[in-house]
């Protein structure tokens, strides 16, 4: 009974207090049983483990999962969306080549009012729809184009010889036919009605049933071989059906009639056209009238087909070459030329639509083909003289996906990786949108690159300031971002594009900000820091404490090794140290961040900052104080000239005059080009 | 609804044809309920079920009153097809509706695709015998040369209003009643000359 079975636990009916009891009996002295507890407790440690382990594995392997769900549900759905476009021009196309002419009228004012009239559409799918959901073995009612639905109800079914009641119906009244539905009496799910026959409008007879023995309110349908006769609940409802059942008449015999007169015209067209050649034949030679070539009389079918398989720049080829053999001598005066030409013209409208379409980064515009997806409808639509319309969506699609690619780098670790990665790759997209943009557009739309250009920067920008310019951001980081992004805009000056105007501008106010933040806090903790200040040396504890402040102060430019005493401490008091460091800092990193429209905002803060301090310091009375005035004075205030001189090239004034106040004199700085160590040992 | 007879007596399904305003209705509901309406409304479609009691035998009679003004040829076919006997009206004021019978007669025949169809040619409103413009002889000459019965009618008086429908239910049972129009060819030739005989001017 030493090991422990572990199947006893697995068991369903395990029940603890048992298997205890068990223990106890079979277990000789406390021993024993102090090590059966033992091994118990691993084995719980040790399950527990597992069990983390394993939750932990089925944790990653659901995350796997459900991206990759995600994934393939993306991919379907632009699938779908890819299908149901198909499918949208599918119709399109059998609507213009069957029923195309027929209707020229609705079809223009299609055009007008797409809009419009795709929302109409929509909604009347989606009654079908509904209709198609309710009736079990509906026909299909999407099959007719411009099916609606006039009129619906419930109807009572008359027996027509014997007037008694047969059953109750529910009927649909459509444009074009009449649908008849009866009730299922135990009906489960949506189903409510069940699909009887459907009669087409024109072989229907609708007669108002004025008397019929005991039956009211009651019509006749009279679609041979069948009679059919409902009876209305009221009057009015029976009034209603008799009203819709005429609109549905006219409307038929409206179409019919423009059906005719169509028919008509082109039999007109088309017995002249058969006609002429079979006169050819017979009066044997007619130089006029020439038949078609065989590709050119059946080019706007093998348009249809090239636009549905996409083969867009074959289309473009096909439709130039058609319109071109149209015009030509040998077809001037053909009966045919004027309606293919017109036809060709339509298709034309229909191939940019799909192009337009296609450009069209919000309705189904994939990343993943990149920008050279974009060449064959822009140089297509550039063909049929749209380059402006096909410019704009390019650089929508441009701007897409630059805001993708901005979007994908992670804010991970420093801002100032972010920052440079997120120029990095700003600057590339910019980069690849404008050489595709070159190949892709003429010359004079260049123009729209660089308005668009210079847009995407600001918006970049002002995004980038948001994360960048917070009062969290150090001075130097805020450099460093600054440095990159100006590094970034340097290179893409190799393009051909110069955006340094641009990005020096956006990043004007926020630098200011940046610095005159950086005096307030500074000239802020002035007062704080002298009043707390011991005026001693300060203690640095370690030679490693040591030596990393001499470093910073080299970095700054000072070399301070001559102040350490007694190897930790440094001859200088605290708020001198920190001092010093600001002061220097502010000039060091503002020269580097300001253009040379924000100079006088940069000299004004050194200037304050060292000002306030100095009103500050000089009251002290302290002899220590008094040498750390000293230092500030005479050893980091003609560095800070010199450093102004060497980097902008001339003598910061205000501070100039600052110093002349308080009696330093200022070096000649002819022969210096670089201060030397010595000058401050 | 309705208690259910045993038997149902034969239904006839008479269609009203004739251009508008020559008073099919006005036929129609004299022959239903025995008045005159003065007040002319087009009629679209209306139907009517009347028992009669033809030869001592009860018969049903389902009248399809259509329009004289359906502009539209192929939805008139939709009601000719459900017909069995023809009532064509004309009306003797109005040459231009006895010329349109001959249209009707040919849309008849040609949707019923029956030269037998039982069919009686009306000429209305002979109360207007002042007015009249269609000569008697002429509406004899065309049901003769369509060898059906001419009648004439007046809607006003109810002048043949019941002769007019029963002639024709007569030549429909007989219709139905067999195709006895092979074995026994008299009374069908009997039927056809005889309302012609009895046509009163």
């Amino acid at each position: 009974m030493s090991e422990i079975d572990m199947d006893k636990f697995a068991v369903p009916d395990f029940v603890p207090e048992r298997y205890v009891k068990d223990l106890a009996r079979s277990c000789v002295g406390g021993e024993e049983l102090q090590q059966q507890k033992e091994k118990i407790q691993n084995l719980a440690e040790e399950t527990a483990s597992a069990l983390k382990k394993n939750v932990y594995e089925n944790y990653m392997q659901f995350i796997e999962t459900a991206t990759e769900i995600s994934h393939l549900e993306t991919e379907m759905y632009k699938l779908s969306h890819l299908l149901s476009e198909q499918r949208s021009v599918l119709t399109v196309l059998s609507h213009a080549s069957i029923l195309g002419n027929e209707n020229g009228l609705s079809r223009e004012s299609l055009d007008n009012h797409d809009v419009e009239a795709e929302r109409a559409e929509e909604e009347r799918k989606n009654k079908l729809n509904l209709i198609t959901e309710k009736v079990e073995s509906c026909m299909n009612l999407l099959d007719v184009p411009d099916r609606t639905l006039l009129h619906e109800g419930d109807l009572l079914e008359i027996d027509a010889e014997e007037n008694t009641a047969l059953q109750r119906m529910h009927v649909y009244l459509f444009n074009d036919c009449l649908m008849l539905t009866s009730w299922i009496s135990n009906r489960r799910g949506p189903m409510r009605y069940k699909f009887q026959v459907s009669y087409p409008i024109k072989n229907l007879a609708v007669v108002n049933v004025r008397d019929l023995g005991t039956v009211k309110q009651a019509f006749k349908v009279l679609a041979f071989p069948d009679t059919r006769v409902f009876q209305c609940n009221s009057f009015a409802i029976k009034k209603d059906w008799l009203d819709k059942f005429e609109i549905a008449k006219k409307l038929y015999i409206e179409k019919e009639n423009s059906k005719q007169k169509k028919k008509d015209s082109q039999e007109k067209s088309k017995s002249e056209s058969i006609e002429s050649p079979s006169l050819s034949v017979e009066e044997m030679p007619s130089p006029q009238i020439t038949p078609l070539p065989e590709w050119l009389a059946d080019v706007t079918e093998e348009l249809d087909v090239l636009i549905v398989e996409r083969h867009f720049q074959k289309t473009y080829e096909l439709m130039v070459s058609a319109q071109k053999a149209l015009n030509t001598e040998d077809f001037k005066n053909h009966p045919q030329r004027v309606d293919i030409l017109k036809k060709i013209e339509q298709k034309q409208k229909s191939l940019i639509e799909i192009l337009l379409k296609d450009l069209d980064v919000t309705h189904n515009w994939s990343l993943r083909g990149g920008l050279q997806s974009t060449r064959q409808p822009v140089l297509i639509l550039n063909k049929f003289n749209m380059t402006s319309q096909a410019c704009d969506l390019f650089l929508t699609i441009c701007s897409y996906t630059v805001k993708v690619h901005v979007k994908r780098v992670q804010l991970e670790g420093s801002i100032n990786t972010y920052v440079k990665q997120v120029g990095e790759v700003f600057f590339c997209s910019l980069s690849d949108a404008l050489t595709e943009f070159i190949s892709l557009f003429p010359k004079n739309k260049i123009s729209a690159f660089i308005v668009w250009a210079s847009l995407q920067l600001r918006i970049l920008m002002s995004q980038i300031i948001k994360q960048v310019f917070t009062p969290q951001c150090a001075l130097d980081s805020v450099q460093d971002c600054v440095e990159s992004l100006r590094e970034q805009c340097t290179l893409f000056c190799q393009f051909g594009l110069d955006l340094r105007f641009q990005l020096n501008s956006c990043l004007r106010t926020p630098i200011i900000k940046a610095l005159r933040e950086y005096k307030e806090k500074t000239v802020d903790s002035m007062k704080n820091k002298i009043t707390e200040d011991k005026w001693t040396p300060v203690n640095m504890h370690t030679k490693a404490g040591v030596n990393k402040f001499l470093k910073q102060m080299e970095t700054l430019g000072l070399i301070l090794a001559k102040y350490v005493i007694n190897e930790t401490w440094v001859d200088l008091s605290s708020s001198t140290i920190w001092f010093t460091k600001s002061i220097v800092t502010i000039q060091k990193i503002g020269l580097q961040l300001v253009n040379k429209d924000m100079m006088d905002n940069l000299d004004e803060y050194i200037y304050t900052i060292f000002n306030s301090w100095l009103v500050l310091a000089s009251v002290n009375d302290i002899s220590y104080a008094k040498k750390n005035f000293k230092f500030i004075l005479e050893t980091v205030m003609p560095l800070m000239l010199r450093c102004y001189k060497e980097e902008v090239g001339y003598d910061n004034e205000k501070l100039v005059a600052l110093a002349k106040n308080y009696g330093v004199s200022i070096t000649p700085s002819k022969n210096i080009t670089k201060y030397t160590s010595n000058e401050y040992l | 609804m309705s208690k259910k007879p045993a038997a149902q007596p034969t239904l006839h399904k008479v269609i009203m044809v004739g251009s508008g305003g020559v008073g099919k209705s006005a036929l129609t509901l004299q022959f239903m309920y025995d008045e005159f309406v003065e007040d002319y409304e087009p009629t679209k479609a209306d139907s009517y079920r009347k028992k009669v009691v033809l030869d001592g035998e009860e018969v049903q009679i389902d009248i399809l009153d259509t329009a004289g003004q359906e502009d539209y040829a192929a939805i008139r076919d939709n009601y000719f097809r459900s017909g069995e006997g023809f009532l064509c009206v004309f009306s003797i004021t109005e040459p231009e509706s006895f010329d349109a019978t001959q249209e009707f007669r040919e849309q008849i025949l040609r949707v019923k695709n029956d030269d037998n169809i039982p069919f009686l040619l009306v000429g209305n409103k002979s109360d207007l015998a002042d007015k009249r413009r269609v000569p008697l002889e002429t509406c004899r000459e065309r049901a003769h040369n369509w060898q059906v019965p001419y009648v004439e009618t007046s809607a006003k008086t109810r002048d043949n209003v019941d002769k007019a429908f029963l002639t024709l239910i007569r030549q429909m049972s007989r219709v139905k009643r067999g195709l006895a129009a092979e074995e026994d060819p008299a009374p069908d030739d009997a039927g056809r000359c005889k309302p012609s005989c009895c046509s009163i001017s």
